[in-house]
């Protein structure tokens, strides 16, 4: 009869309904009849572009172990992510200014350079062992490492020579900066001519303070990754700033525009991220799984895919494979020059975290 | 005196010796899944946040150290207040603004439209399913320097130059939270416009009410529930988004969820984090709880339920409201469309960079989608998460809705409350407390942790959804069906369902469209199981490809025809929607 | 009407207090049903009437006591299991179901086949005069055609007991009397016991076996419609049930006993064992009333209005400051008017006097 339960009748919510279901269906197949886990996993805490998902699937086959990579985009997330449980890493990348923090906290222990012999492909200008050793031992080793210059579009910028362009009112509203108070702290305290910029004093800290309050006018916008910063610059939006990542400027470049980078008479900093392993993953499949990252083919690859340095000194990164225009873009061929590194400041452990981050949050709601 | 020997009182008199039947064990055990969900997902969690906003922090570690020390930091801190004062203020004035929009819409869609009134309605919702993070990246073509809206008014010789005013201030970020918000109080409120019984209005006009006074008196207080509930859930996901507004607004558009989210992070000051999060919590509990006491329902409406369309000839002003109103329809959609249109666009463009202008046109993008593993099996892991999800917060949500309704569970009003807390809590917050949650639990991370976490805030608003519904319902149907010889399951399946299902589709759509667009929990509790979300998360912050453009033009195409073709086949069908949900 | 030994339905001792109440909604209530018989409770609102029909119904579970039907104790047993079937006051017809859907609704419960189904849903409704409408939905139907849908449900699986809870409180007057005669025939015909609840004496009186008047939760008086209306067990049910004056008076002893004093006359007609103030009640019809110059009454009053009712007039007469109601056949209309001097005369044979 007219029974409206009784008669099936194709309705719009039917169709949604069935549509969704075979589409859930169809999805999820290939993942229920994928085999079984292999036995021993090693979970990375990596950063993106650092580990592609075919390099390690190619490593993982080659070795019978499985590789997972949990990719972070921010210090934040480097942090939340192993603190809170939500992550159980065999191995962090961190970057040498908070290797001590994560010491602290039990997430990494002493790290076996016996274990990694192809540490000698470690190009001798990174002085790695001084800034990756607490207490006389070694905490990690080096993947990769970076400067945070000044970088500027060069049709409008001109001096380039010192931070404090970031501050001339010319640029009010055009200057950009990125959301990591322990890697910008660092040039702010560079700029206000600290001694020592990992160790301020308070009348130093009140410089930074003042610094930043006359900083926040020239900003409009603070980028939330490379990729956003790209595209901040690209539409116009700053025309100087500090980078992130010598990357952005790449890619600029590759669209046309005249974005360059310059290294201030400061100092530059400097970053240089470093594998350190859990008492988890303290065990000899993962330092071979950190040996193979530090052959050269593997870094040669993850140079020309990311355009990042990684950690071959130019002659090897060559031998390697790594091409002229790969190289010209990166640092490789900078850092066979003695007095480059003299305008580099490395990041190292810092005084008091919570107070920068204090003023870096104040200076950013604008209660400076 | 006759008839004593009828009425059998002498046994009463007598002292009764009926004992005192104590309530059906059975009565107190149903309760019980709604208590322990409770306990497991929200109380225990909650609990730990609480304690953990006591602790002190001593050389990077939550020393065991009861006092309200990270209360005073807050008290005093400046930067807190005015960070709060901004969020609270950005959230507030968007989920207004599209308080202004939304609810005369849904008034002339819910009782005006007669045609084409599903297309319309699925045509404000299928936005929701498009990645937020992707419509946000769009505004800022459109409001960016070299932006559609600053080429427009440039070419257009209303200004002389590029002007910085629309992109990275204030106004953008409210700008695209009302852009964000309208599609949720749109739909809470256009239930409540269908379900105004026709001769309630008529009654009104009848007892000498202006078109004016009828609103005032009578559709108005039957409606301002709904309006308070779409609201409240429009400021609720939007103060706890800080990525949009700090995507948006500049370094202007710095909101609270920023800086709790670097006190569990960089700064690793769990006990302060967590008492700022819990004063965002309050406070958001104290705002919501203000914008439901001033939007109180009275009454339920019983029996003649049905919406009947408004009845009488088109009169003159009727014909001017109805070309208003629709003109009102097309600005919405054309506002709503204006972001997906434009990122349809740049999926066609020959360049990686989205940009004007236009490189040339291409299909590479489209290509690369096939090609394109990680995106394949993140979209497939959304999937699953969502089916699981939905599947899960469905049964479950209408199941204790039912309980809380029909139950008696004691404390129902509470137990309500404290089941829909998670909604209020902001991402990160909720990502950390899910994730101290399901580590006791011994959850591993990934499928099931992510689950559960996205079930906690999309179980809630289900469970409510129905349970609204549930109360609007005439309490004696269901008696009426046990009554008939019905036991509980078939009066459910016979009578409950058919009448809810409407509501239960509706909560189901809407989870659907909260898991699919969470980044922020999903972010602590996949581990390496990247979503879809999390994906486009990475790429924005780590080379952004086009193809992502791709994926979301094709998932917006499909849904589109799905919405049409149904609506075809529905107005073939020509079943008036009045008589299928009463 | 016959009784037999075994009461089809019976309450024994029934308590119930709502959580938050603070008098019991039901105190000490016991009473049976016959098989057959058509039972009302008659009670003002708020009297626990709708109360006492949700317990037989299933819907509540008394605190104390309880309820038996055919000998068999069912106070726990769910409502879907019992043999007893309810006319809601609000219909409750299924708004997504037909009328047709919502009569066979009981009948797809007991799992009955589709043909027997609809053959035994569209003689319910033919019983009721509602074949005609099976297709509708009940948004499309009058109140009375959905009163009668919503019977038409409950009578089709033939229960035991019907329950009515005030099905006609909605309809106009005349459907109201149209559908008091349905009732009655249905009942006659169907041979189902019918527990009626209503706040209208009329309709409990002119219906049922017997009635059970509920005040404040408790039985004030149960018995026929006649022993009611004739032998009021308190003044409650004097003046619910029926319609009575009640008359203050003051017993005075006398030489034999205490007599009657009603304003300043005394009535050696109306004795009592005790003195003291009393009430009077009498019935309007107990009351004569007559011109002034047709002679000797009990009392004399002036006329302050007559209420014309058609076969009836009710005239309002004040004397010796009480106003008397007194109800006369309608033939004698020109002879009283307002303002005219009478006579009045009580039938005391059917009096009742209740002391204190």
């Amino acid at each position: 009869m007219s029974d409206s339960i009784a008669k099936p009748r194709l309705d719009r919510r039917s169709v949604l309904k069935a549509g969704a279901a075979g589409a859930a269906v169809a999805l999820a197949m290939p993942s229920i009849i994928r085999p079984a886990m292999a036995d021993d996993t090693i979970v990375l805490l990596t950063w993106e572009t650092y580990h592609d998902d075919p390099w390690i699937e190619e490593w993982s086959r080659a070795n019978n172990t499985k590789v997972q990579a949990i990719r972070i985009g921010s210090e934040d997330e480097l942090f939340q992510q192993p603190f809170s449980g939500a992550v159980h890493p065999d191995v962090m990348y961190i970057e040498t200014g908070s290797l001590a923090r994560f010491k602290a906290g039990g997430l990494i222990v002493d790290f076996d350079v016996s274990q990694v012999p192809n540490a000698k492909n470690i190009t001798p200008k990174l002085d790695w062992k001084k800034y990756a050793s607490i207490d006389g031992k070694v905490q990690a080793v080096p993947y990769n490492w970076g400067t945070q210059p000044l970088m500027y579009d060069a049709d409008v910028v001109k001096t380039t020579d010192s931070w404090s362009v970031l501050w001339d009112p010319a640029y009010e509203g055009k200057v950009n900066m990125f959301d990591d108070c322990s890697l910008t702290f660092p040039m702010i305290a560079l700029h206000v001519g600290a001694k020592d910029p990992f160790n301020l004093t308070d009348d130093e800290f009140k410089k930074c303070e003042d610094a930043l309050r006359s900083l926040r006018k020239q900003i409009r916008v603070i980028a939330r990754g490379f990729d956003d910063a790209s595209t901040i610059y690209a539409a116009g939006d700053a025309v100087l700033g500090y980078c992130q990542n010598v990357a952005v400027v790449t890619s600029l470049q590759q669209k046309g525009k005249n974005f360059k980078y310059s290294l201030p008479k400061e100092g530059t900093p400097t970053w240089i991220d470093c594998a350190g392993v859990s008492a988890k993953g303290n065990r000899p499949i993962v330092y071979k799984f950190l040996n193979d990252n530090l052959t050269p083919e593997w870094q040669s690859r993850f140079i020309t895919s990311s355009s990042n340095n990684g950690v071959l000194n130019v002659a090897d990164a060559r031998k390697a494979g790594v091409k002229e225009e790969t190289i010209k873009i990166t640092n490789l061929l900078d850092a066979e020059d003695p007095s480059f590194w003299e305008k580099l400041v490395v990041f190292q452990k810092n005084e008091d975290l919570d107070r920068r981050l204090q003023i870096w949050n104040d200076f950013k709601s604008g209660t400076l | 005196m006759r008839g004593s020997s009828m009425v059998d009182q002498s046994a009463a008199a007598t002292g009764m010796t009926a004992p005192v039947i104590p309530r059906p064990r059975i009565a107190r055990l149903v309760n019980l899944p709604v208590w322990i969900w409770l306990v497991v997902i929200v109380l225990l969690p909650n609990a730990l946040l609480i304690g953990c906003s006591l602790m002190r922090i001593s050389n990077g570690f939550i020393a065991f150290d009861p006092s309200l020390v990270n209360y005073q930091r807050l008290w005093g801190s400046s930067g807190f207040w005015t960070l709060l004062g901004r969020t609270l203020k950005l959230s507030l004035v968007a989920s207004g603004i599209a308080a202004l929009v939304a609810y005369p819409l849904a008034f002339f869609v819910g009782r005006i439209v007669r045609r084409n009134k599903a297309l319309i309605v699925t045509l404000v919702l299928v936005p929701l399913w498009i990645s937020l993070l992707m419509r946000v990246f769009a505004w800022r073509l459109i409001l960016g320097q070299s932006g559609l809206l600053n080429s427009f008014l440039v070419s257009s010789g209303v200004l002389d130059r590029p002007s910085e005013a629309f992109l990275y201030t204030s106004a953008s970020v409210i700008l695209v939270f009302t852009y964000i918000a309208i599609p949720y109080i749109f739909i809470a409120t256009l239930n409540a416009f269908e379900k105004l019984p026709q001769s309630l209005l008529e009654a009104s006009e009848d007892s000498g009410a202006s078109s004016l006074q009828t609103f005032l008196h009578v559709v108005w207080p039957l409606t301002r529930r709904s309006l308070a509930i779409g609201v409240s859930l429009a400021f609720l996901i939007t103060v706890g988004d800080f990525v949009t507004p700090s995507m948006i607004g500049g370094i202007d558009g710095t909101t609270i969820g920023v800086l709790i989210s670097s006190q569990f992070g960089m700064a690793n000051n769990w006990p302060y984090g967590a008492a700022v999060a819990i004063v965002l919590m309050l406070c958001c509990g104290a705002i919501v709880g203000l914008v439901m006491a001033a939007c109180p329902q009275r009454g339920v409406l019983l029996g003649d339920e049905g919406a009947r369309p408004a009845s009488g000839a088109p009169s003159a002003r009727g014909r001017w409201l109805k070309i208003g109103g629709m003109t009102g329809v097309f600005a919405v959609i054309l506002f709503l469309y204006a972001p997906i249109a434009l990122m349809a666009f740049f999926s066609f463009n020959d360049s990686k960079m989205q940009l004007f202008p236009l490189a040339g046109l291409s299909l590479r993008w489209y290509f690369d989608l096939v090609h394109n593993d990680g995106l394949i099996v993140a979209a497939q892991r959304s999937l699953i998460v969502a089916f699981f999800v939905i599947t899960f917060s469905t049964i479950v949500g209408t199941a204790f809705a039912l309980l809380l309704h029909y139950g008696r569970v004691s404390g129902a009003r509470f137990c309500e409350f404290a089941i829909a807390l998670p909604i209020a809590m902001p991402g990160v917050v909720l990502g950390i407390v899910m994730v101290l949650g399901t580590e006791m639990l011994r959850i591993p991370s990934g499928l099931v942790r992510t689950v559960v976490g996205q079930s906690s805030f999309v179980l809630p608003v289900t469970m409510m959804l129905v349970l609204a519904r549930l109360r609007r319902l005439d309490p004696s149907l269901l008696e009426a069906s046990l009554d008939l010889g019905a036991d509980k399951l078939r009066s459910f399946l016979f009578v409950l369902l058919p009448l809810i299902r409407g509501a239960v589709a509706s909560g189901a759509l809407l989870g659907l469209t909260l898991s699919a667009d969470d980044v922020m929990v999903t972010l602590f509790l996949a581990g390496p199981s990247q979503t879809l979300p999390i994906w486009v998360f990475n790429q924005m912050r780590f080379g952004f490809t086009p193809t992502v453009n791709a994926v979301f033009t094709l998932l917006a195409v499909a849904c589109l025809l799905i919405v049409v073709a149904a609506s075809r086949i529905g107005g073939r069908l020509g079943r008036p929607v009045a008589q299928n949900d009463a | 009407m016959s009784l037999t030994d075994q009461p089809l339905l019976a309450l024994d001792g029934i308590d119930k207090t709502y959580e938050g109440g603070k008098k019991p909604a039901l105190d000490r209530v016991s009473f049976q049903v016959a098989k057959g018989e058509f039972f009302s409770i008659l009670g003002p609102s708020g009297s626990g009437k709708t109360t006492l029909l949700r317990m037989i119904a299933g819907f509540e579970t008394p605190d104390r006591g309880r309820v038996v039907m055919d000998g068999e104790p069912i106070t726990h047993v769910p409502p879907f299991k019992r043999d007893v079937r309810t006319v809601f006051q609000s219909y409750a017809l299924f708004p997504h179901l037909t009328v047709q859907g919502n009569v066979e609704y009981p009948l797809r419960m007991a799992r009955a086949r589709h043909p027997e189904r609809a053959a035994k849903a569209m003689e319910a409704l033919a019983l009721v005069d509602m074949a005609d409408y099976a297709e509708r939905l009940p948004h499309q139907l009058s109140g009375g055609q959905r009163q009668r849908v919503a019977l038409a449900r409950a009578i089709v699986c033939r229960p035991r007991v019907l329950l009515l809870d005030e099905p006609l409180g909605a309809l106009d007057l005349r459907l109201r009397q149209q559908m008091q005669h349905t009732l009655v025939s249905l009942q006659k015909e169907l041979g189902i016991a019918f527990v009626y609840v209503t706040h209208d004496q009329g309709e409990a009186l002119s219906m049922s076996n017997r009635v059970a008047v509920m005040r404040e939760g408790r039985i004030a008086q149960l018995g026929t419609p006649e022993e009611l209306y004739f032998e009021p067990a308190s003044e409650f049910v004097a003046q619910f049930v029926g319609r009575s004056n009640l008359i203050p008076l003051t017993f005075q002893s006398g030489d034999d006993g205490p007599v009657a004093v009603i304003g300043g006359s005394r009535f050696p007609r109306l004795t009592s064992r005790k003195s003291g103030p009393a009430r009077l009640a009498l019935r309007f019809e107990a009351i004569r009333v007559a011109p002034a110059s047709d002679g000797e009454g009990d009392l004399a009053g002036v006329v302050e209005d007559v209420l014309f009712l058609g076969t009836n007039l009710e005239v309002n007469v004040r004397c010796e400051g009480l106003n008397l109601i007194a109800s006369v056949p309608a033939a004698r209309t020109n002879e009283l008017s307002r303002g005219q001097p009478v006579n009045v005369t009580m039938d005391l044979s059917n009096a009742r006097v209740f002391h204190g």
